[in-house]
């Protein structure tokens, strides 16, 4: 029982950072990537082969696992860049929902690549921190989850700080408030969705390393991860960071109760949430209430 | 802000249809195959040209050649069995030439990679029958690639002996024939379930058994097999079943909740990937109760992926060990010797002994593939690597590993070794 409620916040504060994800883009072009997982698979892999080459460069295992990260942040930054020109802006003229397919059909072009690149097998990602468990009373955790689990809540403070403190941040809100007006106080909202697609993209590359080790690590990865991210996205209301977390560890923590009791039920429990909440909260948990106008 | 809100229900709609597009894109595992099958993605751009195998195609001299065809995995989910049986194939062909071929007639291995894919597995199969005029097949890695192509085989009479893929039904398919062309050096799926039982419950006495499996086809007939043969055959039932998902990052309520049970035994159903994720638990639990598992769970990737994890009371379906017998030793000696190492001891055994099936009746009959076929069939002094008998295989049989010479190994400092 402690076992599993401590398994489930640490998978939960996972898919609580990839839902940051969502939330980010969706807050300022009222747009998001549906391919948020693939974007965490890609993450992990690159993860993975940079911390090897550092690795075996004789960089320390830190700082290699430090530089990975930061390697793993450039180049997501420029696909999440590359992804808002390509496959958002060209579509949302038109067609105000062809980039929902485009975010697919991107995320689907990366899975085949990566299984090009890294094969199709599962590949080995030991994590820089050891294997060794410790042991807490009964429950057992590996380091690795330890550090994924700070390391969720750390970047999530930092993003809500960023977003509600620093001025570029206030920004991305104010594009999300009235863009028109935004621009009219000489904000670029050009500029803000570029940003927020490269700050989510990054974040799914930062969930693809803390999740790597703890999962395994295959091109097929991204694509279960994504969409219970995406739940919880939905549960804990898209337009509430705080609401994701919470979402996130509850997802998390109920899934493991469930298969506690019944292994068949627990993927099906993460559906069966988002449904109940949706039909009594349609704007998620911590979503702001709203009439809707006619 | 109203379209905001209206927005929102589109998303859900979205998201559903999406959730059924995203399920489709997974790994897929054929049913009752083995090992996982080729992803659904279909853009692999792997060539598909035939690589004839380097060092036994030799300098032809007088007497001629003949193709000996082999369809297997290089590439995909499966590559590793592949690689590996192609090696037990080159092995046996070079011995063969090298004890003077059929008549001076020297085999010639043509070989191709079915990427583990049933449709590229029919095609290339159809190649080595009609084009390159093969007088017997090494058979595939992956259960759905064998029975996307056995037909074939069977049409054309030509005897395939299938070294890797153990679904149940591949060999009994044409059992009903006149001639059934289809043989097999693998352990079969029911048949390791059998030894899986045989050993817990009669050698010991195990009685109250967990079950834990997974949701794909080769899970789900593990799970079948074992309620089968533990009702029929000792009239037990499991104290705990429990199943997972391929892709689940942790089994730790599964196994406190079979730990809570306090079982004898565990007997685990699924692939590579998954039983690392299930060692991965056990260590975080503390909890290392025997495992008895089929011989997915002695598939080289495993070890990679958790490294010593292995050594603690896992017990597993082989048919092949390093120290099971000193022609043991010698194989896998000259294995490291030819190729730098042993990658996958079982599987290299197991084509090994494919292809010398094959061979060893062309020394008697000719190169007439369905004389070739007799001779596999009534063949009585058969000496292979793996612990198949002198008479593999019978009218009534197609099997050459059953449950009397299948056994469970066990690992011994990261070697898999009999126990």
């Amino acid at each position: 029982m402690e076992q599993a409620i401590v398994s489930g916040l640490i998978l939960g504060s996972i898919y609580a950072i990839i839902a940051q994800g969502y939330y980010i883009t969706y807050i300022t072009t009222n747009t998001l990537n549906f391919g948020q997982g693939d974007f965490l698979m890609l993450g992990a892999l690159l993860g993975l082969t940079s911390i090897g080459m550092l690795a075996a460069a004789g960089v320390p295992v830190y700082l290699s696992l430090i530089l990975a990260i930061a390697i793993v942040i450039i180049i997501k930054s420029v696909l999440g860049i590359l992804l808002e020109q390509v496959a958002i802006k060209p579509l949302r003229h038109f067609f105000s929902i062809g980039w929902i397919l485009s975010t697919v059909a991107v995320s689907i072009i990366i899975r085949n690549i990566a299984m090009l690149i890294w094969g199709r097998n599962v590949i080995p990602f030991p994590s820089p921190l050891g294997e060794k468990v410790i042991r807490i009373g009964t429950i057992g955790i590996a380091p690795h989850e330890i550090f994924a689990a700070i390391s969720a809540v750390v970047i999530m403070a930092l993003l809500f700080f960023f977003l509600k403190k620093s001025l570029l941040g206030k920004a991305l809100s104010a594009v999300a408030f009235n863009k028109d007006a935004a621009s009219l106080m000489g904000i670029n909202p050009r500029f803000m969705a570029l940003f927020s697609f490269a700050l989510s993209s990054a974040l799914a590359g930062i969930g693809g390393i803390l999740v790597g080790p703890i999962t395994n690590t295959a091109f097929y990865m991204g694509a279960g991860l994504g969409l219970k991210a995406f739940a919880v996205a939905i549960i804990g209301g898209l337009e509430s960071p705080g609401g994701i977390l919470v979402g996130g560890l509850l997802l998390g923590v109920l899934e493991q109760l469930v298969a506690l009791w019944d292994s068949s039920f627990k993927d099906a429990s993460a559906y069966v949430l988002i449904l109940i909440v949706l039909a009594v909260m349609p704007q998620g948990l911590f979503g702001a209430r709203r009439k809707e106008k006619f | 802000m109203r379209r905001k809100i209206g927005r929102k229900g589109l998303l859900l709609a979205i998201f559903f249809v999406i959730a059924l597009l995203v399920a489709g894109c997974g790994p897929k595992l054929d049913q009752g195959s083995s090992q996982p099958a080729s992803s659904s993605s279909s853009s692999s751009g792997s060539s598909s040209s035939p690589s004839s195998s380097e060092g036994t195609s030799g300098t032809s001299i007088e007497g001629g050649e003949f193709v000996l065809g082999m369809a297997i995995s290089l590439s995909g989910g499966t590559a590793k069995y592949g690689e590996a049986a192609k090696r037990g194939v080159e092995m046996a062909i070079e011995e063969f030439n090298a004890s003077g071929g059929y008549n001076g007639k020297k085999a010639v291995l043509k070989l191709y990679d079915d990427e583990a894919k049933p449709e590229k597995s029919v095609e290339v199969v159809q190649r080595l029958i009609t084009q390159d005029k093969a007088v017997a097949i090494v058979g595939p890695a992956n259960s759905g690639n064998a029975k996307a192509h056995i037909k074939f085989t069977q049409e054309a009479k030509v005897p395939e002996v299938i070294p890797v893929a153990t679904g149940t039904a591949i060999t009994q398919t044409y059992a009903g024939e006149e001639k059934n062309y289809i043989f097999r050096i693998a352990p079969f799926d029911s048949g390791q379930v059998g030894t899986m039982l045989k050993w817990a419950v009669e050698e010991k006495g195990f009685k109250k058994l967990a079950l834990l499996h997974d949701t794909t086809g080769y899970g789900q007939g593990g799970k079948e097999d074992v309620l089968k043969q533990l009702k029929e055959n000792y009239n037990l039932e499991p104290a705990v079943i429990e199943s997972f998902q391929v892709g689940d990052p942790s089994m730790e309520p599964q196994l406190t909740k079979i730990k809570n049970a306090n079982v004898d035994a565990i007997i685990f159903y699924g692939l590579a990937p998954e039983v690392a994720v299930y060692l991965k638990s056990r260590d975080k639990i503390g909890y290392y109760p025997i495992t008895v598992a089929s011989w997915a769970m002695g598939d080289p990737t495993v070890k990679e992926l958790v490294g010593d994890l292995v050594n603690k009371n896992l017990y597993f379906v082989q048919s092949f060990t390093i120290d099971q017998s000193d022609k043991a030793k010698a194989f896998h000696e000259k294995v490291v010797a030819k190729y730098g190492e042993d990658i996958f001891p079982i599987a290299t055994a197991q084509g090994y002994d494919s292809a010398k099936v094959i061979l060893s009746a062309i020394k008697k009959v000719g190169l007439d593939s369905e004389k070739i076929r007799d001779a596999i069939e009534n063949m009585t002094d058969f000496d292979g690597v793996t612990s198949a008998g002198a008479q593999p295989f019978s009218k009534d049989n197609h099997e050459a590993l059953t449950k009397d010479n299948m056994f469970l190994a066990t690992y011994k400092d990261g070697v898999i070794a009999k126990p």
